[in-house]
């Protein structure tokens, strides 16, 4: 090449200009920015409404990226932690797991994948809280059961069939073998969210983990830690756990983590309790407690102020201990030998129950009776647990008619074997356990049974198991109906009932419908008996007048404070008659807290 | 008789494998003998057309003490997919080389090696690939601890001191609330 013009090489380039027109086959003009893959691994995304902060994300991230903080604005709740999870993108490896074990759904990953910032600490951020911008590009999620690394699905119960649990009164629940309940209790992820909702704050997650790991004696252990009627529980817990586990998110109610039949589980593999706790109750101290009353609530304060060093003795009015779980809990659910071997276990502590035995007031008119005076004087403490006993009337025309009848004092007979005096037609009315527990004892004495209930049937207080397990018995559920009259015949026996049917109309203060009555639209039920289970209430005649006043009840309950010492010095109280929930766990709640709170007041004396 | 059908009982005739079954409609996986793989895998690819190798796997059987490859082979005509698997010893991982049948074998292995430790007896060239002076286990096996690892090499950034347990802190917060 010579140092001449190189004119070829000049004009070359501008031969490209032919292709100005053209079409282009490899860049896009204007430009296009390519969309994400749909199912991209990006930046989190978490619906804080949706989430319960029960941080199985945080657990199963390898790299430790994410941390449960508290957010402002987000209370603790019954099935919420209050936690929130932060993300460390200094760490974040985008495997996705933290999605793929969400419960609720509530954490994705979205497309987003670039961010560019100065401050380091702008990569560790709360999804949910910060770069909301995110929310509109979902990437990965885990919507479906099979994307879930969850086990979603309960082992099932085995149960008597309908047709043969009418025939006989033996438990109807057959309970978990133990490959079973193993495979139960692994589905259990550990996150704790159903203590929130237990009265008694039973360490649900630790002796699940137990069972999983086939150490049922150490279960039993962490069971009896804070419950002394843990089999009871086992069958007939009401499980607010269970409504707030956090599998239910997901796969519906029924597919909850079994805790109460893996309670019940870890109980029934030993005879007896006593080697497996192997307690050593304190020397005693010389103080002494008197409880009024043997039902959970009282038990649980026997048990353990005695552990604690107090004498106790329990005051029982029937010929048994064990309150409402013994008198108004029908056999078919909790078995006479199931409750004898918690109460051995009680008394093989050094607890006293003196059974038959009432408290009075006043000066006794049998060796049956104690005075209440006494008691206060003779114990250095004492305390109520004497429950709901008095059962609430229909206030109808016709309520003295022989053939109306009152559930509890039924169910009481029935459980202690007396004999009952019921026709062929019954009326129960009601809709919460007690009801249920009445339509099912009947159904077993061969009663045709019909259940009145003034709400809908979704608006029934009672179990939703109770429910379904009552129909499959063949209990006939006419809902929204009142009973206005009860109709007698001329020997001044029950012949009939009549009603009105309701329809739900919503109430205007915005609480739930209430049934209002139709005008004219009576029907007449011909029946034998009917059954009265509206609801009961406590009886404080027993105590003196004075007492009663000082006690300054509240809705016909017995208002304490924190320690659970009523408004009388000395005088403790819970169960039932303190708690609105009215159910056994709270009353073993009530019964810790005023442990707690005997121990502390005698301390000091 | 559907293709994959016919083609299971053709290969459980001819290898007699422990194990067959259909994950998916147009799957076939099928688990044999140590012995046996390098066969099947001749038979499927001149034979019945499976001539493109999708990938090589494995899985960590920690608990039988076992890990499984997994050979995965695709016919383009029938559109079908084999899963050739085969169990080998965990304590003493090592199978033969198969880079010779198709070339992205190689690959394959020189990943399974690094990220399982399983030795490819005639592989040409077994050295990393991916980690940078990796010591110790290999990471992909399951007794690896993660966690431990992550711990030990990275530090821990400032600003993530608060961090709550949601089973302490519930316990903590709701008997606070009882407490009151």
């Amino acid at each position: 090449m010579g140092w001449g013009i190189d004119l070829k090489g000049i004009v070359s380039p501008f031969t490209a200009l032919k292709y100005l027109g053209k079409h282009p086959h490899t860049v896009r003009y204007p430009y296009e920015k390519k969309k994400t893959a749909k199912r991209y691994r990006g930046f989190h995304i978490n619906d804080l409404e949706k989430c319960v902060g029960c941080g199985n994300c945080a657990k199963i991230c390898m790299n430790e990226t994410i941390d449960m903080v508290k957010v402002e604005g987000i209370e603790p709740k019954k099935g919420d932690s209050g936690l929130r999870p932060k993300v460390d993108y200094g760490r974040c490896c985008w495997c996705a797991l933290c999605v793929d074990v969400c419960p609720t759904g509530s954490l994705k990953l979205s497309t987003e994948y670039v961010y560019v910032d100065e401050d380091p600490n702008s990569f560790l951020y709360i999804p949910g809280l910060e770069r909301k911008e995110y929310e509109e590009k979902v990437g990965w999620t885990c919507e479906t059961e099979l994307d879930s690394l969850l086990d979603l699905e309960r082992v099932p119960m085995k149960i008597m069939p309908p047709e043969e649990r009418v025939k006989t009164f033996a438990e109807a629940v057959y309970g978990y073998t133990v490959e079973e309940a193993k495979r139960e209790a692994e589905r259990c992820t550990g996150c704790g969210v159903c203590i929130s909702a237990c009265p008694d704050r039973m360490h649900i997650p630790d002796y699940i983990k137990a069972i999983r790991d086939g150490q049922f004696d150490e279960s039993v252990r962490i069971i009896y830690d804070n419950n002394p009627l843990p089999e009871m529980c086992g069958k007939v817990c009401t499980r607010r756990c269970e409504f707030n586990c956090i599998m239910t998110h997901r796969a519906g109610q029924d597919n909850a983590i079994a805790i109460r039949w893996l309670k019940r589980f870890a109980c029934e593999q030993f005879e007896s309790y006593e080697e497996v706790l192997n307690l050593e109750p304190q020397p005693l101290n010389g103080k002494k407690v008197a409880i009024v009353g043997g039902g959970p609530s009282g038990l649980t304060v026997a048990y353990y102020l005695r552990l604690k060093g107090y004498e106790t003795v329990i005051f029982e009015e029937m010929p048994k201990a064990g309150g409402m779980t013994m008198a108004g809990i029908p056999k078919y659910r909790f078995p006479i030998p199931s409750l004898d071997k918690q109460l051995n276990h009680i008394k093989s502590v050094g607890v006293e129950i003196r059974e038959n035995t009432k408290v009075v007031k006043g000066e006794p008119k049998s060796s049956n009776e104690v005075s209440f005076e006494k008691l206060k004087e003779e114990f250095d403490a004492v305390y109520l647990g004497i429950g709901l006993t008095q059962p609430m009337k229909l206030g109808v025309e016709g309520e003295d008619l022989e053939g109306s009848i009152q559930a509890l004092p039924l169910l009481r007979a029935v459980n202690f074997g007396e004999k009952i005096n019921v026709g062929q037609k019954a009326v129960v009315i009601g809709g919460g356990n007690v009801a249920m527990d009445c339509v099912r004892v009947l159904r077993r004495f061969g009663v045709d049974v019909t259940l009145s209930y003034r709400r809908r049937e979704v608006d029934m207080p009672a179990d939703h198991e109770e429910i379904h397990e009552a129909k499959e018995e063949g209990v006939v559920f006419r809902t929204q109906t009142i009973p206005v009259e009860i109709i007698g015949d001329e020997n001044g026996k029950v012949k009939a009932i009549k009603i009105q049917r309701a329809e739900m109309q919503p109430d205007p203060k915005g609480g739930r419908p209430r049934p209002v009555p139709i005008e004219g639209a009576y029907e007449v039920w011909e029946c034998d008996n009917v059954i009265a289970a509206i609801g009961q209430k406590a009886d404080y005649s027993f105590l003196p007048d004075e007492i009663v006043e000082k006690l300054d009840l509240q809705w016909g309950k017995i208002p304490v404070n924190e320690r659970g010492m009523t408004k009388v010095e000395g005088i403790f109280a819970g169960g039932d008659a303190v708690n609105w929930t009215a159910d056994a766990i709270s009353a073993i709640a009530d019964g810790l807290k005023a442990v707690k709170g005997i121990d502390e007041y005698l301390s000091k004396k | 008789m559907s293709y994959l059908a016919e083609l299971k009982e053709k290969l459980e005739n001819m290898f007699s494998p422990e194990k067959s079954y259909f994950p998916k409609e147009d799957t076939l996986s099928i688990t044999l003998s140590n012995g046996n793989v390098r066969g099947a895998l001749a038979y499927l690819r001149d034979t019945e057309g499976f001539r493109h190798f999708v990938m090589l796997s494995c899985v960590d059987w920690l608990e039988d003490n076992k890990f499984e490859l997994v050979y995965i082979v695709w016919n383009p005509e029938k559109k079908v997919t084999v899963f050739v698997k085969t169990l080998i010893d965990r304590e003493k991982a090592e199978f033969q080389s198969l880079h010779h049948m198709w070339r992205q074998v190689c690959t394959y292995e020189r990943e399974i090696w690094e990220m399982y430790g399983i030795n490819f007896v005639g592989h040409p060239r077994l050295e990393p690939f991916i980690l940078e002076d990796w010591k110790g286990m290999p990471p992909m096996r399951r007794d690896f601890d993660t966690l431990h690892y992550v711990n030990e090499h990275y530090e821990w950034r400032e600003g993530r001191e608060e961090s709550y347990k949601p089973r302490d802190y519930i316990g903590e917060v709701f008997d606070e609330w009882r407490k009151k």
